[in-house]
């Protein structure tokens, strides 16, 4: 068997890093240590939320597959922050996380030159520093020309609950112990990182019936721009929360935590804090919400969201004990940490390939990142970007006003990481811009040049394209004549004066509801379309002014440093600006102004270094 | 002290050190944006040029001082400020890119040499959308378009590596400690709020309250107005120097003295009565004052054509001035004509007697004038009295305690952030939804961030994870 590419790992990079090489016409050999568990959902049974939404759409807008498959195994579909304004509206669905995994494996196995390998990847090997096949635990080696590591957390992973320690990626699965040494062979610097999950309770031994209960939003608010059927069941999730005799319980067992006593040395993500984390730092505080989201329609099994611990399990027991509602509960898995060896992603380029080893490609918890959908899009890019770097194609960069991957990939590659990073809507300059509801419209014909999409998925986004300009021409020409005017001030008694105006006008007035204006102007188009529309009259104003500061970084974006440039001794440079270029390798300008330290004045000798390089090469 | 800006300190006075900019990740000046600055060092000679260089330069020359022109051909235009007044008569050129200096589309206004009038003229294009440049700003982009060769850009370097390594220093040395301590703290104040915003759309599941609470809103109304007094009482660039008038009879030593007075042989000196006919301007700086110093023709009642125009404009002078100070000889006393508010010094002090002093001095004050003091160009005695007397009187109206801040630079952040801060306020009056009032909020912190150099999105993201229990 002849392989173009080799995915190490079946999670959500993998998958989508498999998939997206699959869609370029590459033939990927998927390895994992087991086929019954690709995209598996480690933690919480959910996929979404804010930023995390945007990236699902983006994925989707990029011809992904999250969304998709998030959509038909989704239990539970919100929209947050909907009265926070548009930029940061985001989609959070429960999945069933059974459903999940065989819709996520199904679609694997019907991708086109994919094959799936059970197995152990143990070794790289190497000719002149640019990979060219894997060792496997038990089936010999395979050659290949890329190579894509999207190893979770399972490189090293050391699993803790109070004192106790075991080795293994996720619990009940055996941990990658060979393939860290043979990346550090090849160069690659790794550190370690931690983080936790918690208990699994089972749904019979939980007294619902005195809990607060969290519905889904009716209709279904959906990721994928295509209308992928939601035919699942819905159900809701409930609230609980720890009290004064929890956190005394929690305080009690401290001096067993293995993070308070010191066995856990990887630095864990503060924005994800376990519940010992929480009630040591916010002493203060006398009550933390619990979210119990069921893991799967016929699942027995309860994700208890805000309890991540690696207490002992008589501790976990004994707190558990204390919260309203789980007074009873059976613990059918303990929480835990698991710690894990990252690559710090400054090693890696833009396309996530790394800088040192020539077609290895690095996507997901390995390069420090948490989240199912960063990783998930850091596995598409890989994927994407393996086969054109196999093809001598250009790099496929995403920039950090077209995407939140765009802003994930060069955060990840520029500033590296210092704890799991995962992605806020605060991480995005270009908040106003980078929306949802325009995800598809920033990225289709973007991702159909990148030969991303399926010609029927093509004809679909460029059909919802002529609906969006159809709609705005239509509300731009359409002037309210006395009828719609009498009309319109039925349904909106606060639509005064409008007679005259056009439409965009009336709509852009914070009172008109857009469905209602549309309704009376016997106009039509989707709820998806109507949205964006209206977001984008009603902001207009804030978006243009965040276009501007867009052009003003373009520029920069657009002056490309040559890969031949030496940094090391540039005159003028200072000796720690010139180790951090040497060591981030930035494509341009724009990335070299986001190193940490940059200076205008250095910048500007940067500059003046590019074309000298460029006038002497 | 006093003294006249020598051409080193006028680089780095003016030319330069308005142009620092602390070390900032976010916004950096790009290649395509217009930049403006003075071309020639200010007060050195009767000309002054202001040149302006990018995209928008030939529309922002056309609001400064609008009038049809020839590419490359000197035109004569009135440059005028946002209200329509007059600033200064110019000669304007515009010279089209690639053919330029540059190479990029470039407008020189040659102007008269104040200082005050370049100051202006500089501030009112950035208003118009043009940044100063920043050191070496126009030859690099001269080298960057072609126009330069490789040994020419070596200079460039030297400047620009000179810059970064006294960067730092620079920021900490010019910001003053107080100004940076005062500003840090209004900045942490701002990172509180705009982490609370943050915190309520990047965790709304937790009880992080649903957008900016009415005290955040206050402390941001509290910061504006802290930033405004910073802007208001700063003295950059647009901030007129205080004038100085000197006015007497002819030949009484009004020019030796202001020749003694700012260190150089300004003016033309001659025992021929009646030298001076046109007002000269001599401008200083002393501490954070400058001062626009007038010599002026010489008063004699048979004055006529030209002589006579002098003295007229001398009065005009006198009347609006800070200060109109009358110089007198003590051989030959000429008192100032009524009407006129004027503080006098007596001139050629090296040839009054003490009882010649004393007489005078209480002729002046029997004719309610303040006298300031005797002063010998000759021998320099008085001349620092002098300088400390009239600097002390100014430095009264900034109170003890107050914060001044002096670089162009740094006004232009505070403007930014008050700007944009207020924008946030209105914003959020308006009922506006928190990702805008957000975006508006960082803009104000960004602009202080990048005064004082500090990393605005690590402390907010510290502080969101320091305040709110978030996560699951």
């Amino acid at each position: 068997m002849t392989l173009d590419v080799i995915v190490v790992g079946a999670g959500h990079a993998g998958c989508e890093a498999a998939l997206a090489a699959s869609r370029l016409g590459a033939r990927v050999g998927l390895v994992t240590l087991r086929a019954d568990r690709i995209a598996q959902m480690s933690c919480n049974p959910a996929i979404g939320g804010v930023a995390k939404g945007h990236v699902v759409r983006e994925i989707d807008a990029l011809g992904g597959a999250m969304a998709k498959v998030a959509d038909a195994t989704g239990i539970q579909f919100r929209r947050l922050n909907t009265s926070r304004g548009p930029a940061v509206r985001s989609t959070r669905a429960q999945s069933d996380a059974a459903l999940y995994r065989s819709a996520m494996t199904d679609v694997i196995a019907s991708a086109p030159g994919v094959t799936v390998i059970e197995d152990e990847v143990v070794d790289l090997t190497s000719v002149d520093g640019r990979v060219t096949g894997v060792s496997l635990s038990r089936g010999g080696s395979l050659a290949c020309r890329a190579v894509i590591i999207t190893t979770g957390t399972f490189l090293n992973g050391l699993c803790h609950v109070g004192s106790e320690q075991f080795t293994g990626g996720r619990v009940g699965d055996a941990a990658a112990l060979r393939l860290s040494s043979a990346l550090t062979r090849l160069g690659v610097a790794l550190g370690r990182f931690k983080t936790g999950t918690t208990p699994r309770l089972a749904a019979d031994s939980i007294a619902w019936d005195r809990l607060e209960v969290q519905h889904g939003d009716e209709p279904r608010p959906r990721f994928s721009f295509d209308q992928v059927p939601s035919t699942l069941p819905q159900v809701p999730c409930h609230i609980t929360h720890t009290d004064a005799a929890t956190h005394a319980v929690i305080r009690s067992g401290l001096d067993r935590s293995p993070l308070y006593c010191g066995t856990i040395v990887g630095r864990g993500p503060r924005y994800c804090p376990s519940l010992e984390d929480k009630i040591v730092r916010f002493s203060d505080k006398e009550s933390h919400q619990i979210f119990l989201e069921p893991e799967g329609l016929s699942s027995d099994r309860v994700y208890p969201n805000g309890l991540s611990t690696s207490l002992p399990k008589d501790v976990q027991d004994a707190f558990l004990r204390t919260i309203p509602g789980l007074e009873h509960a059976r613990v059918l898995q303990y929480g835990y940490a698991v710690e894990y060896d990252y690559a710090q992603p400054t090693q890696l380029d833009a396309r996530l390939m790394v800088k040192c080893a020539l077609g290895l490609f690095l996507a997901g918890q390995i390069n420090g990142t948490s989240g199912y959908e960063e990783a998930a899009a850091q596995g598409l890019m890989a994927g994407l970007n393996a086969v054109r770097w196999l093809g001598g194609e250009a790099p496929a960069v995403l920039g950090r006003d077209q995407a939140y991957i765009g802003v994930l990939i060069d955060d990840l590659v520029t500033k590296g990481v210092d704890e799991p990073y995962r992605l806020f809507t605060s991480r995005s300059e270009h908040r106003l811009t980078l929306r949802e509801t325009n995800a598809e419209e920033r990225l289709w014909q973007v991702a159909d040049g990148w030969r991303l999409l399926s010609s029927e998925r093509r004809e679909a986004a460029a059909r919802r394209e002529a609906e969006r300009s159809s709609l705005r021409a239509a509300l731009a020409e359409r002037v309210v004549d006395a009828p719609l005017a009498a009309s319109l001030a039925l349904s909106i008694p606060a639509l005064t004066n409008i007679q005259g105006q056009r439409l965009a006008d009336v709509i852009r007035r914070p009172e008109a509801d857009p469905e209602v204006v549309m309704r009376a102007a016997a106009l039509s188009a989707t709820t998806d379309t109507v949205q964006l529309v209206d977001e984008d009259i009603k902001y207009a104003g804030y978006i243009a002014r965040e276009a501007k500061q867009i052009e003003r970084m373009r520029e920069l974006e657009a002056f490309r440093l040559p890969a031949s440039m030496t940094y090391l001794n540039a005159p003028g440079l200072s000796r720690e600006v010139q180790e951090k270029l040497a060591s981030v390798q930035p494509l341009s300008l724009g990335q070299a102004s986001r190193i940490p330290g940059m200076t205008p004045a250095a910048l500007a000798l940067l500059r003046v270094h590019a074309h000298r390089a460029g006038a002497e090469s | 002290m006093f003294s006249a800006p020598s051409l080193a300190a006028l680089a780095d006075g003016f030319g330069r050190d308005v142009l620092w900019r602390p070390a900032v990740q976010e916004p950096i000046a790009t290649m395509t944006d217009t930049i403006v600055a003075p071309a020639t060092a200010p007060g050195e000679a009767a000309v002054a040029v202001v040149r302006l260089s990018g995209r928008d330069a030939r529309v922002i020359a056309q609001a400064l001082a609008p009038g049809r022109r020839q590419a490359r051909v000197m035109h004569r235009a009135t440059v005028r400020d946002a209200e329509g007044a007059r600033i200064d008569d110019a000669l304007v050129v515009e010279m089209p890119g690639p053919r330029s200096y540059t190479g990029e589309d470039v407008v020189e206004l040659h102007l008269h040499g104040s200082r005050f009038v370049v100051e202006q003229v500089v501030a009112r294009a950035c208003a118009l959308g043009a940044r100063v440049a920043e050191p070496g700003e126009f030859t690099l982009r001269a080298f960057t378009s072609g126009r330069m060769d490789l040994t020419q850009a070596e200079a460039v370097i030297d400047v620009l590596a000179a810059t970064n390594a006294r960067q730092l220093a620079q920021a900490n040395a010019q910001l003053g400690g107080a100004l940076s301590e005062r500003i840090g703290a209004l900045l942490t104040r701002l990172e509180e709020v705009v982490a609370e915003g943050r915190a309520s759309f990047d965790f709304p599941e937790y009880d992080t309250g649903a957008g900016l609470s009415a005290a955040h809103v206050e402390v941001v109304a509290e910061v504006v107005a802290e930033l405004r007094g910073l802007v208001e009482r700063a003295r950059p660039e647009a901030k007129k120097a205080r004038t100085v008038v000197l006015f007497g009879a002819p030949n009484v030593g009004k020019s030796s003295l202001l020749n003694a007075w700012s260190g150089t042989e300004r003016v033309l000196v001659d025992d021929a009565p009646g030298t001076t006919r046109d007002p000269i301007e001599v401008e200083m700086t002393e501490g954070l004052q400058r001062w626009s110093v007038w010599d002026t023709a010489g008063f004699r009642a048979e004055a006529v054509g030209l002589e006579a125009r002098g003295i007229a404009l001398a009065l005009e002078r006198a009347r609006a001035a800070d200060l109109a100070v009358w110089v007198l000889a003590p051989d030959a006393p000429v008192w100032p004509p009524e009407g006129i508010e004027a503080k006098v010094v007596g001139g050629k002090a090296d040839q009054a007697s003490v009882s010649r002093r004393t007489l005078l001095e209480a002729e002046a004050q029997k004719r309610g004038l303040a006298w300031l003091g005797w002063v010998s160009a000759r021998t320099g005695e008085g001349v620092a009295e002098l300088r400390s007397r009239l600097s002390r009187g100014v430095d009264n109206d900034v109170r003890a305690g107050d914060i001044v801040v002096v670089r162009e630079r740094q006004v232009a952040e505070l403007r930014e952030a008050v700007q944009a801060l207020e924008l946030a306020l209105s914003e959020s009056r308006a009922g506006a939804t928190v990702d805008v009032v957000v975006a508006s909020l960082e803009a104000g912190a960004f602009a202080l961030g990048r005064l004082l150099g500090r990393n605005v999105d690590g402390a907010v993201l510290d502080r969101v994870f320091a305040d709110f229990c978030i996560g699951k």
